[in-house]
């Protein structure tokens, strides 16, 4: 992996945590996350499409016809996973879900690289690995919630 | 019930790099990932809308008009970001993009939380959080080279 993937990578979780600040943003303004959210969705929907259709080459659309269709739902499963954390974050907190999730998606991540699982580079998880993700759950638990967790009070 | 809520929070967490991955791997069966990109957009577009279906009502279609303009800009940015996702996953792994991107988007969480940007509440950054980001960056550092850096 070269230093300009590992910026690169940054500049996008920079560039999808914002969206996500802006979007609650909208959702709060108008009174309803769902729409907001639905609106967001269409711009991203339009600036996906300009960006596709500079882009679109002989031949790409008809490569869909062969494409496993499945994979089309992505985007849906994105929408409702978005609508499931503004439902679940108030019952849980936003700081539970920020841990909780962040030590999910790295085991995800971890999971999904070591089978390779379509088509993507295969890397397998080693004792070193999960302890890397360990850290990861510890530092994001510290830096979320500002203290160590469940250390108790004195009186 | 807690409990259930916190599993949900993770199997949230795992599904993330699979809807990511799952993007990726429609750009490379297209030979095309801005044209992958566009249709992941365009099916997240149709769902959220359906799930907004009924709840657009005038009270809130004149609210809209208020909203500044610039913060629509988000929806734009997240189709750069994900057009991120579906040409770096493909080239560094799933892990390691995951890595990283959790890193950032903690780090970048605990910045606008410090200055309450765009309303969101107000959380100074402490020497706690210092020391949390520090953490994640060795975590990261272990989870993506999978052996203790500098370390023969």
């Amino acid at each position: 992996m070269t230093a300009v993937s590992v910026f690169v990578t940054l500049l996008v979780g920079v560039m999808l945590h914002l969206p996500a600040v802006m979007n609650a943003a909208v959702g709060k303004s108008i009174g309803s996350a769902r729409v907001g959210n639905g609106i967001f969705w269409c711009v991203a929907a339009c600036a996906g499409a300009v960006i596709g259709w500079n882009g679109l080459t002989d031949g790409t659309l008809l490569r869909l016809g062969g494409a496993p269709l499945w994979l089309l739902s992505a985007g849906g499963i994105g929408a409702v996973l978005i609508f499931a954390v503004a439902v679940l974050i108030p019952q849980i907190g936003a700081g539970n879900y920020k841990v909780i999730s962040a030590l999910g998606a790295v085991v995800g991540g971890l999971v999904i690289s070591h089978f390779g699982l379509m088509g993507t580079p295969q890397s397998s998880i080693t004792a070193v690995r999960l302890v890397g993700a360990a850290l990861m759950a510890l530092g994001a638990s510290l830096a979320v919630m500002g203290k160590i967790p469940f250390a108790r009070k004195r009186a | 019930m807690r409990t259930a809520r916190l599993i949900e929070a993770g199997v949230i967490g795992v599904i993330i790099p699979l809807h990511f991955t799952m993007s990726a791997a429609l750009g490379a069966a297209l030979g095309n990932p801005l044209v992958g990109n566009a249709l992941f957009q365009a099916v997240g577009a149709l769902v959220s809308l359906l799930i907004a279906r009924g709840e657009l009502s005038r009270e809130i279609s004149g609210k809209i008009r208020s909203v500044p303009r610039w913060l629509w800009l988000g929806g734009a940015i997240a189709a750069g970001g994900i057009l991120g996702t579906t040409i770096l996953i493909p080239r560094i792994g799933a892990g390691n993009f995951q890595t990283l991107f959790v890193f950032a988007g903690i780090s970048t969480g605990t910045v606008i939380s410090h200055f309450g940007f765009l309303s969101s509440p107000v959380a100074r950054i402490n020497f706690m959080r210092v020391a949390g980001i520090i953490i994640m960056g060795i975590g990261a550092s272990l989870a993506i080279l999978g052996r203790i850096p500098f370390v023969d």
